[in-house]
């Protein structure tokens, strides 16, 4: 049997399928982490420094998102002298994120015993 | 002006107007406090390049606004199977279209030069608004279904009952058969408007005088024929408005086409010219015989319909 993927772009293939397997945790991420209000260059350094680097101008289109979905509520409020949108989760994300979390931990344990 | 603010001024032009000042300013607070700390790790202050260094990878303004719009897609893919059959069926039915055409022009006895002209751009510009006009259609179901979030929310329970299928023709048939009527309902349309059109894309043949006498007749006929697809694609249900429908809307085909048929010349030579008259002589027998073969067509098709759904009937009723 042929190889169908030539060994150059099993690169680019490890690449694709990385970004699209964090691209729903980071969804969970962020919820997770928007438990506590934060703005976006704070909560940006808080996912990079917890191991979930993401990628620039990916964050603040996420949010905006999530925001319209009505997850999160935002206000602008100024703090060390210069305006922030600060995010924080809306009760109906409060109920998403429990139920996200009860899914990906059943993923987590169904992976677990597979891997 | 610095080159933050020409990134941010780059980036807005491309946002929505709603949410312009909104977005730029939570990007530009952001963008302010990566320069700080890198000015603070560097201890003195930005150059130029150090900012393009921390800007190149927010990526081109362009691409960064596109991520703030919620549509990234013009087919989507609930729609696209569909999209693809009928741009593969359609684009094969105007190559085949077109083969003929260029075999009815050589075996005319026309020059060279015009049979590979017909073969060469004739097919090309046919081709292109084959693709413009089936995508455009599919774009635009896409973009009222997505409004309508009706794609996802079904119920089983709406499915039609009986035992015979809601409607004989797939979804796919109906959603060509109207990508197809809406091609010909506006260059049919635009026929006497456009100088090109009737003399027959600048041939040495024209329409007729004829012609005038069927235009509204025609076009009410499309017209009609395109809402009833319309209704039947979206209530491949409603068998007996198919039915109807589908009934009054051939009768009035196959009646216009049985006049076009004792109208005398549909074509006429556009000039003074022996051959045309010759190639004028051909083209109209070859319309007669379409007509023809479109009346058998129609009345078979129209009679398997009605068999079609008087055994339906049938089968609900018994």
């Amino acid at each position: 049997m042929r190889d169908m993927v030539a060994p150059h772009d099993v690169g680019d293939l490890v690449e694709n399928l990385r970004l699209e397997l964090r691209r729903g945790c980071l969804v969970l991420a962020v919820l997770a982490q928007l438990r506590t209000e934060q703005y976006g260059y704070t909560l940006r350094k808080t996912l990079a420094g917890a191991g979930l680097p993401v990628d620039e101008g990916t964050l603040y289109p996420l949010l905006r998102r999530l925001e319209s979905q009505g997850l999160l509520a935002s206000e602008w409020r100024e703090e060390e002298s210069r305006n922030k949108r600060f995010y924080r989760l809306s009760a109906a994300g409060r109920s998403v994120l429990k139920q996200l979390v009860t899914e990906w931990r059943g993923i987590d344990a169904s992976l677990t015993r597979m891997l | 002006m610095a080159l933050l603010d020409r990134y941010l001024n780059a980036v807005r032009n491309h946002l929505p107007a709603a949410q312009q000042d909104d977005i730029v300013a939570e990007l530009a607070d952001d963008l302010r406090a990566r320069f700080d700390e890198r000015a603070a790790e560097l201890g003195r202050p930005l150059t130029e390049a150090d900012e393009a260094e921390l800007l190149k990878p927010f990526g081109r303004p362009l691409l960064l606004a596109a991520r703030y719009r919620p549509r990234h897609y013009l087919i989507g893919p609930n729609l696209f199977p569909y999209y693809w059959a009928t741009l593969k069926f359609a684009l094969g039915v105007a190559v085949i279209v077109f083969a003929a055409v260029t075999i009815t022009l050589a075996v005319a006895g026309r020059p060279l030069e015009q049979v590979f002209d017909v073969l060469g751009q004739g097919t090309f510009n046919a081709l292109l608004s084959v693709f413009t006009w089936v995508t455009l259609v599919f774009a635009l179901v896409d973009v009222a279904a997505a409004q309508a979030k009706k794609w996802d929310e079904w119920d089983p329970r709406s499915l039609p009952r009986g035992t015979q299928p809601a409607s004989p023709r797939s979804r796919v048939e109906v959603a060509l058969d109207l990508v197809f009527s809406a091609a010909f309902a506006t260059v049919w349309a635009a026929t006497p408007h456009s100088e090109w059109l009737r003399t027959l894309a600048n041939s040495p043949l024209e329409l007729g005088p004829a012609w005038a006498t069927f235009y509204v007749p025609v076009l009410v006929v499309v017209i009609a024929s395109m809402a009833a697809k319309a209704v039947t694609l979206v209530r491949p249900d409603l068998a007996t408005f198919r039915f109807v429908a589908s009934l009054v809307t051939t009768v009035a085909g196959v009646g216009i086409l049985m006049l076009l048929l004792g109208a005398g010349d549909l074509l006429v030579p556009a000039g003074p010219d022996a051959r045309a008259e010759a190639l004028v002589r051909v083209a109209n027998q070859g319309l007669r015989v379409s007509f023809v073969v479109a009346i058998v067509i129609n009345v078979i098709t129209t009679a398997l319909d009605a068999r079609r759904y008087l055994q339906g009937r049938h089968a609900r009723f018994s």
